[in-house]
């Protein structure tokens, strides 16, 4: 009785449903594009079409194989971790077999509810470097009193945690647009001018015509003993063993109990035309799940599973790693996916292969074949040091977890920015007399420049808020040795597709007698490099001191200015382990950081960008 | 039938085609731009798997149901709905008044109240008796157990049970 009177409610209520004729029509228009007479030679129409179209392919470009999942079978719990053998000889073991699913390929995701919204080309998308993704490791360090590694702080790190205008002066309508701007400034410390140009990281890509292709994913989880630690204290401070507070009730939680909070909130954003796979790592490494669809796993029970598990053994990452990499082996190659290794881990191996270099060609070898890598970082002692080295390749990112609940919202706001890659191989080629390439700040890759030449391995869409980009901006630091002031840009990329772009541009320099720059864009990517430069000379000297190498004289100072840090003077060896070092601030920094904190103050204020406080605190924490 | 000519009747049905999806999903995404965005990912697929429809199979319509179905699944998989099950106790008393005496068949006054359930709880009775879902099957999808999902269609049968018998007496 109750379906059939509903049914009658059901017709009345959806028959007084009014139509939106706008979305109708839009689709309609959608619809006659896609006539198969057009189809067949749609890239041409495509690039006779022009730009906001084939920006919505270049996010999905290829064409949907026919058997598209609409639906999926029964939900199973295919976990298949058992107990992992103890065999010194066997580096890694996978227990279960892969399956493909019912399913053979991909839905298209180009969703065009908004055609309108397309052709008016909101640019609500900008980019952003790979590599580092946040800060957070260098303040958790300060926050609990320790002493940050100098690759906690990253430029590229330090400039995604804040918007930047990016000086584009007309609508991006390609892909990728650079914009170029100018500044001349004075060091705070040593009044000395300096040069810089900035690179703006601009799209013609919207929210609306970006839907992340589906997902391949491996998680692979380090369940070694050091994910043990409390989250706030370093493992290795202990001997192996966990460290706590002498305050019992606020000693905060095992890493472990992070990661999986992680797990978790990652399991939020995927969906079920997305496959998952699950590896285990401690001695040795385990295939947990197998790459199955998540429209047809159970991930309730999958869930449930991850939270059961228990730290144990050593930490053989290079074992997680090839793990992963199997599985996608198994999978074969294929373009309607995106495929993706998620690596939460410390990032302190002391089994297998712990080498930087040997860990680096996994990833690379990786991504040569289109499987790219992010890890996640837990604890403050994770080794940013490791990971920021092995990351420095196509596609590569990784993330520190400050707390649960931030990292949750992190996701929320850019999981499938994060998992996106779009723009390859960025060169960036200086053509002018008189001008050199002096330093490069936010890419991963400052140090493959040259002179004349910068490089950037991958671009991730990154998000736009009143006209601002997310980590928008690449920094150059110019030497000028003659009075020129024309210089020509010649940028270079490669779509996912492996097409090359071209884009030349002319930048005049600006006459001017005092400080002067283009845009606040610009003025903010400054103000962070110095203070970054700042907080890596001091990090590698109270080090130095700490180690008892030598007796704290800064590189900067008066004469010579904020100087840009030296290379890794410290690691010699491929040992992660770390124990913490006490938070200290020696006088002759003291002093530096007084003068530099009123300048950054001032700078605060001119630019009125509240985030900057964050830095400030810092400033003022360490003064 | 080559892709062409599919392509030209699914042109034809188009205008029937959107406004019966439009209508589905509208029902069962309450919020209005999802569902919207939804409405248009459905007709993208539509369209990229066009060369799959067979029409000896079924009508256009029965195969965009089925679409639309599996895309609203995705939907609320993606965005775990945050469907209560505690509408019941928000249901109306058995009316009063003239309306009572107005009201002189029993299918009349379940209608009457089941207009009354809010619209998240429409979702639940749209799965349960358009959609043909088992309990099991819409807890699966928001995230309840299978014995919260029954227990509130339980209740719901007494309430309008209760409100009939009222009625009568």
């Amino acid at each position: 009785m109750f379906r059939r009177i509903f049914s009658r409610v059901y017709e009345r209520e959806t028959a007084d449903i009014r139509i939106n004729h706008q979305l109708q029509r839009d689709l309609a228009a959608r619809i006659r594009k896609e006539r198969p007479a057009r189809s067949v030679a749609w890239f041409k129409l495509l690039t006779a079409a022009g730009t906001i179209v084939l920006l919505a392919f270049l996010v999905r470009p290829s064409v949907p194989a026919p058997s598209i999942p609409l639906s999926f079978g029964p939900k199973v719990d295919d976990w298949s971790l058992g107990t992992i053998e103890q065999e010194p000889e066997t580096v890694f073991s996978s227990s279960a077999g892969l399956s493909s699913g019912l399913l053979g390929s991909a839905p298209t995701n180009l969703s065009v509810r908004s055609m309108a919204d397309m052709s008016a080309n909101s640019a609500d998308l900008g980019f952003a470097v790979g590599g580092a993704k946040d800060a957070n490791n260098f303040r958790l360090d300060i926050e609990n009193g320790y002493l940050p590694l100098p690759t906690d702080l990253t430029y590229e790190g330090l400039f995604y945690d804040y918007y930047f205008e990016t000086g584009e002066q007309t609508p991006c309508e390609e892909l990728f647009c650079p914009s170029y701007s100018t500044a001349v400034t004075e060091d705070p410390i040593s009044s000395e001018t300096e040069y810089y140009l900035s690179v703006g990281l601009n799209s013609g890509l919207t929210k609306d015509a970006f839907k992340r292709k589906p997902l391949n994913l491996v998680v692979v989880l380090d369940i070694s003993g050091s994910m043990r630690s409390p989250f706030d204290s370093y493992h290795y401070d202990g001997g192996g063993n966990p460290v706590y507070t002498e305050d019992t009730e606020r000693a905060s939680a095992q890493k472990l109990d992070v990661a999986k909070d992680a797990i978790a909130a990652l399991f939020g954003h995927l969906r079920p035309e997305d496959r998952l796979g699950f590896v285990v790592f401690d001695d040795v490494a385990q295939v947990a799940k197998p790459l199955n669809f998540v429209g047809e796993t159970d991930m309730a029970s999958i869930e449930r599973h991850v939270r059961e598990l228990t730290p144990r053994g050593g930490t053989n990452m290079s074992a997680g790693m090839e793990a992963a990499t199997e599985l996608f082996e198994e999978l074969g190659a294929t373009n309607e996916y995106e495929q993706r290794i998620i690596f939460l881990t410390d990032a302190m191996p002391n089994q297998g292969d712990t080498s930087s270099g040997g860990l680096f060609e996994m990833v690379e070898e990786n991504a040569q074949d289109h499987v790219y890598t992010t890890f996640i970082g837990v604890g403050v002692d994770f080794q940013t040091e490791l990971v920021e080295r092995i990351t420095k390749t196509r596609g590569a990112n990784y993330f520190a977890v400050h707390s649960s609940e931030a990292f949750e919202t992190q996701l929320d706001d850019g999981f499938e920015l994060m998992v996106s890659p779009l723009v390859f191989d960025l060169s960036l080629k200086l053509e002018a007399e008189g001008w050199k390439i002096e330093q490069v700040y936010g890419s991963p890759e400052a140090d493959k420049a040259t002179g004349e030449l910068i490089f950037v391995s991958t671009l991730f869409p990154s998000r736009t808020q009143d006209g601002e980009t997310r980590g928008g901006v690449v920094l150059l630091k110019l030497r000028r040795t003659s009075e020129s002031s024309r210089l020509t840009l010649f940028a270079q990329y490669e779509n996912r597709d492996g097409k090359m772009f071209e884009n030349e541009q002319t930048v005049d320099w600006p006459k001017t007698d005092g400080e002067a720059y283009d845009h606040d864009g610009i003025r903010k990517a400054v103000l962070l490099a110095r203070y970054a430069n700042l907080m890596k000379n001091w990090m590698i000297d109270e080090r130095r001191s700490a180690a008892g190498v030598m007796p704290i004289e800064p590189l900067v100072n008066e004469d010579t200015g904020i100087v840009i840090p030296p290379d890794d003077p410290s690691r010699l060896f491929d040992q992660w382990e770390q124990t913490s070092i006490p938070l200290q601030v020696s006088e002759s920094y003291e002093n530096l950081f007084d003068t530099f904190t009123d300048y950054f103050a001032a700078e605060v204020d001119a630019l009125g960008d509240d985030d900057l406080q964050r830095e400030l605190d810092v400033l003022k924490h360490l003064n | 039938m080559d892709l062409a000519e599919k392509h030209r009747l699914f042109e034809r049905a188009y205008p029937e085609l959107f406004a019966f999806v439009y209508r589905f999903v509208c029902y069962r995404i309450p919020s209005r731009p999802d569902a919207e965005d939804v409405v248009s990912d459905v007709f993208v697929a539509a369209i990229a798997t066009l060369d799959a429809f067979d029409p000896e199979r079924g009508t256009f319509s029965q195969w965009i149901t089925g679409i639309a179905r599996n895309k609203i699944r995705m939907h609320w998989r993606q965005h775990k709905p945050t469907l209560t099950l505690d509408t019941i106790e928000e249901l109306p008393e058995a009316t009063e008044g003239a309306g009572v005496q107005d009201v002189v068949e029993e299918h009349l006054l379940i209608e009457r109240v089941m207009k009354e359930v809010p619209a998240e709880g429409k979702v639940l009775l749209a799965m349960r008796y358009i959609d043909d879902m088992t309990h099991e099957d819409i807890a699966g999808v928001i995230e309840k157990s299978p014995a919260a999902v029954r227990q509130w269609f339980s209740r719901l049968h007494r309430a309008l049970r209760i409100r009939f018998t009222e009625t009568e007496t």
